[in-house]
């Protein structure tokens, strides 16, 4: 039965769990508990993708991995790895399906690895060019350097385009604006900018997202691995901007996103780039902003974390034991 | 070091010209308070070229260093990892705009409008 109930997890989490949440309204009200519960459906997914086929194929040696691969690993010192091989209770697909769970298993895990190579070193050619044009924000508002940060710093592009963006690093993060947006913005519009791009900053939105663009690059057939990389963006800007609004005023940070986009929209029609997505990006954060949907209850938060740890711990258990 | 790495960039994209360390070091100590020793400058030379940024003529003495690419270049390149429509963006970089489109501005000003009402 284990292998079954794995599988028919796998295809679940993979398929109609994350449209039903992209559809949902309540990630809205509990973005933190919403990203809690894609990482749970991630991992899951993950997890029974790979255990399926294992789990199937252990079968004749015994109840769960753990059981099944102690038995073969007895047989193994006890008699040698051809006995093992040559052992009569293997189903004919037995060795193919445990050869398609380590596959899958390699595939998912090297992804992950290459994404976060990748990434790392996108980010530092990034840093590399940000450094030789940039200058200290201080220094660009004509004020007297005071004492940064060693882990954080505010660099000011010499453009006229309207930028703001974060590039984190493990020692070094750096926050970029453009000289664009500190000469159109008020003084409090560009404080709201600068605290909502440290709040992804400490709360680490880049490791999360991370491993949503690895799952994405290692099955990019499933649409569902770019439904859940885009939720996840998102709901990481929402909790952004909510860290935000605790010392800024929303005016401010609605203003500033206005501003923003309007130069971007401009930049996007001269280029005559256009987005690829099929619904409207962004639509749950600005709804957020303008329309501050009242949060969820405790007891439904909990719901949800508890939802979260099950679909971890429930696969993980039956599928080794 | 960041700083004089700056430098010695602007140095070398204002010559628009080869140069050698030498030369490098005389021009910025011209331009700044404190000149900089040779051998500083050709650490940092090595590392811009390790990092792509500068070529290095080693085909006779003294060796004479140049920009890979202008300024306007190097804006180029930068703007297009910011607005252009790499798959990873989003991975790389976290802009404030988000995955917001756009094209939404209007919206976004309209709902800033009615809520000041």
């Amino acid at each position: 039965m284990t292998p079954y109930v794995l599988a028919l997890l796998a295809f679940v989490l993979a398929w109609p769990v994350p449209i039903v949440l992209q559809k949902a309204k309540w990630p809205s009200r509990a973005p933190g508990a919403a990203l809690v519960l894609w990482q749970a459906v991630g991992l899951s997914g993950g997890l029974s993708l790979v255990a399926a086929p294992l789990c199937w194929g252990l079968q004749p040696f015994g109840t769960g991995l753990l059981g099944a691969t102690r038995e073969l690993w007895n047989l193994w010192i006890s008699q040698g790895a051809a006995t093992v091989l040559l052992d009569p209770r293997w189903h004919p697909l037995g060795l193919p399906a445990i050869t398609l769970g380590l596959l899958l298993f390699g595939h998912l895990s090297l992804m992950l690895f290459h994404t976060t190579f990748i990434t790392f070193r996108e980010r530092r050619r990034h840093k590399n060019y940000v450094a030789l044009l940039a200058a200290s924000l201080d220094g660009a508002q004509g004020k007297s350097p005071k004492h940064r940060s060693s882990t954080h710093s505010t660099l000011v592009l010499p453009v006229d385009h309207l930028l703001a963006y974060c590039l984190p690093g493990i020692n070094q993060s750096i926050t970029v604006v453009s000289q664009g947006l500190v000469r159109q913005l008020s003084q409090p519009q560009l404080s709201a900018v600068l605290a909502h791009e440290s709040a992804h900053l400490t709360q680490r939105h880049d490791l999360l997202r991370l491993a949503f663009h690895a799952w994405q690059k290692a099955v990019p057939w499933l649409p569902a691995t770019s439904v859940a990389v885009h939720e996840v963006t998102e709901l990481t800007e929402i909790l952004a901007d909510r860290s935000t609004l605790v010392h800024h005023e929303r005016q401010n940070l609605i203003a500033a996103l206005s501003h923003t986009l309007l130069a971007n929209k401009h930049a996007e029609d001269a280029s005559e780039t256009t987005t690829q997505q099929n619904h409207r990006p962004g639509a749950r954060r600005i709804s957020c902003l303008v329309n501050q949907p009242r949060p969820l209850s405790l007891g439904n938060i909990l719901v949800v974390f508890a939802s979260s740890l099950m679909l971890v711990i429930i696969p993980a258990i039956i599928s080794i034991v | 070091m960041g700083e004089l790495e700056q430098s010695i960039m602007n140095t070398l994209w204002q010559a628009a010209m080869p140069l050698t360390s030498n030369e490098v070091r005389d021009r910025i100590g011209q331009q700044q308070k404190s000149t900089p020793a040779v051998t500083t400058v050709l650490t940092v030379l090595g590392r811009l070229h390790k990092k792509g940024f500068v070529i290095k003529n080693d085909s006779h003495r003294p060796h004479k260093f140049s920009a890979t690419m202008t300024r306007e270049e190097h804006s180029v390149q930068l703007l297009n990892d910011v607005l252009g429509s790499a798959v990873d963006k989003h991975a790389v970089l976290a802009s404030f705009i988000g995955s917001i489109d756009p094209a939404d501005a209007a919206k976004v000003q309209q709902m800033l409008n009615s809520k000041k009402k």
